[in-house]
């Protein structure tokens, strides 16, 4: 399996760890917060990685490294200073535009660089596809979230459970995906190939090609 | 105090609904516009390599059919020239066997060695035409003028070479395939151009070395030598861009501004130990 594809499962199996613990508590505890602020970052140091990963560029993989630590303070003055007291909302909808911006990053360089196949035959595309569908359908979500009330937050939630069904079909459809092997691609002279081709077809043992 | 509350809640509301629907929107539409873009590049991109492709194949062709002519041609030297005079010189010999008188005999042998002296020659030239000794012997230069002084002599034109700067010889195959390209449009220009004179130039930058060739005659520039190049025909043109394209060289037409006369520029990389010699 991918290192890709491994992190996600590793995301997939700790988000749902994480909602088990958050709905066994079904107040908002300190320690609720704790775990919604350690699932912000850990998502987020997740979706760095693999999009850092399918980066090529040097300069854009370097912003990606720079924006880590400077969100791993943002969230943590966000947790230490107590300014929400039901979920991180400032945290996530900054995770969620710095996310949708280093998708961006991947789409620019898919558009400045002529590949030889098609983008949607690549698994990273799909994993980067999942993380913008997400993070631009929850931004609203998790913008207005301190500004809902408790009937409005669970009737609103659908778009989070919407979203994350559909990350979660595009992370299964890249993890099921074939590895892209470069390796096969051939380069030689379709000509030659094409001859080599036709003597392979011919079959000496058969009697009746021999004529 | 109700009716703001309710106006609040469905300002929210709407942001989420609205918000959340224009930004999936501006998602999948950004998602839409790559993947029809990377389509008509992808296809560009096949477009492009199908034509490089062809032209190659195109290439390849012109080669393989010259080297088939250039097989017929020496196949037909040997059988119609070389054939006959050692037939001949076998008879004469022969004639030996049955023929007792000692004049006849010398006679004979006489004869039969002026034929196998002619047939010596033949097989000289024949072997000159296919690797011509001056060339590998004493370089490109000596090649170049062995030619030019042979279509001198000839008396239908002037033809005059000069190289500026060839102090250092190339390997064996480039020399061979320059020289080539050089018969090549020389022979064009003898059979087409019905010029008065014919120059060779030859030159050397800090990367690349030249050899331009002026004439008066009636000649081609660029666009007719790529137009010709892609015909089934112009067999010679095609043999020359494969030979280029094996030193990564490339060739110029033009008809000099003066309108006088055309000029062709070969130009040919220099390789790494000629660089800065």
């Amino acid at each position: 399996m991918l290192k890709e594809a491994r992190v996600i499962c590793f995301l997939c199996f700790y988000t749902i760890l994480n909602e088990f613990a958050i709905s066994y508590f079904t107040d908002y505890s300190e320690f609720v917060l704790i775990l919604l602020s350690a699932y912000t970052i850990i998502e987020y140091l997740i979706f760095s990685l693999v999009i850092y990963w399918s980066l090529k560029r040097k300069s854009l993989k370097r912003i990606i490294l720079i924006a880590i630590p400077i969100f791993l303070l943002f969230s943590l003055y966000q947790y230490i200073s107590g300014l929400s007291d039901k979920i991180d909302s400032l945290s996530i909808t900054v995770e969620n535009l710095i996310l949708i911006c280093f998708t961006l990053f991947y789409f620019f360089e898919q558009l400045v660089e002529p590949q030889d196949r098609f983008v949607y035959t690549s698994f990273r595309f799909w994993i980067i596809l999942g993380i913008l569908i997400y993070s631009t359908g929850t931004f609203f979500f998790f913008l207005q979230s301190d500004k809902l009330s408790d009937d409005q937050w669970k009737d609103w939630s659908l778009i989070n459970y919407f979203c994350t069904i559909l990350k979660i079909i595009f992370f299964s459809v890249a993890i099921l995906m074939k590895k892209e092997n470069s390796d096969n691609i051939s380069e030689e002279n379709p000509l030659l190939d094409d001859i080599f081709d036709k003597t392979l077809e011919f079959d000496p043992t058969n009697p009746e090609e021999r004529t | 105090m109700i009716l703001l509350q309710v106006n609040a809640d469905q300002g929210i509301s709407q942001v989420l609904f609205f918000g959340t629907i224009g930004m999936l929107m501006l998602a999948i539409g950004l998602i839409v516009f790559i993947i029809f873009h990377q389509r008509k590049v992808i296809r560009y991109q096949n477009k492009l390599q199908k034509l490089e492709f062809d032209h190659q194949r195109m290439l390849l062709d012109a080669s393989i059919k010259f080297q088939e002519e250039e097989r017929q041609r020496i196949a037909a030297d040997l059988h119609d020239d070389a054939g006959p005079l050692l037939a001949t010189a076998r008879l004469y010999l022969n004639e030996n066997l049955v023929n007792l008188d000692k004049n006849t005999q010398l006679q004979n042998i006489y004869n039969a060695k002026q034929i196998i002296d002619d047939t010596i020659q033949l097989i000289r030239n024949i072997s000159h035409s296919l690797m011509p000794p001056t060339l590998k012997n004493f370089g490109l230069e000596s090649a170049v003028n062995d030619l030019f002084q042979k279509i001198n002599g000839s008396g239908t034109m002037n033809a005059s070479c000069r190289f500026h700067d060839y102090r250092e010889r190339m390997d064996n195959d480039t020399e061979l395939i320059v020289f080539r390209v050089v018969q090549e449009l020389v022979n064009n220009i003898l059979k087409h151009s019905k010029s008065s004179f014919i120059h060779l130039t030859q030159n050397l930058s800090d990367k690349h070395f030249y050899i331009r060739l002026h004439h008066d005659g009636k000649g081609m520039t660029q666009a007719d030598f790529e137009r010709l190049s892609k015909n089934a025909s112009g067999l010679g043109l095609k043999n020359i861009q494969s030979r280029l394209k094996l030193l990564k060289g490339r060739i110029f037409f033009e008809k000099d501004p003066s309108q006088t006369y055309y000029k062709v520029t070969i130009e040919i990389p220099l390789p790494e130990n000629h660089i800065g010699a």
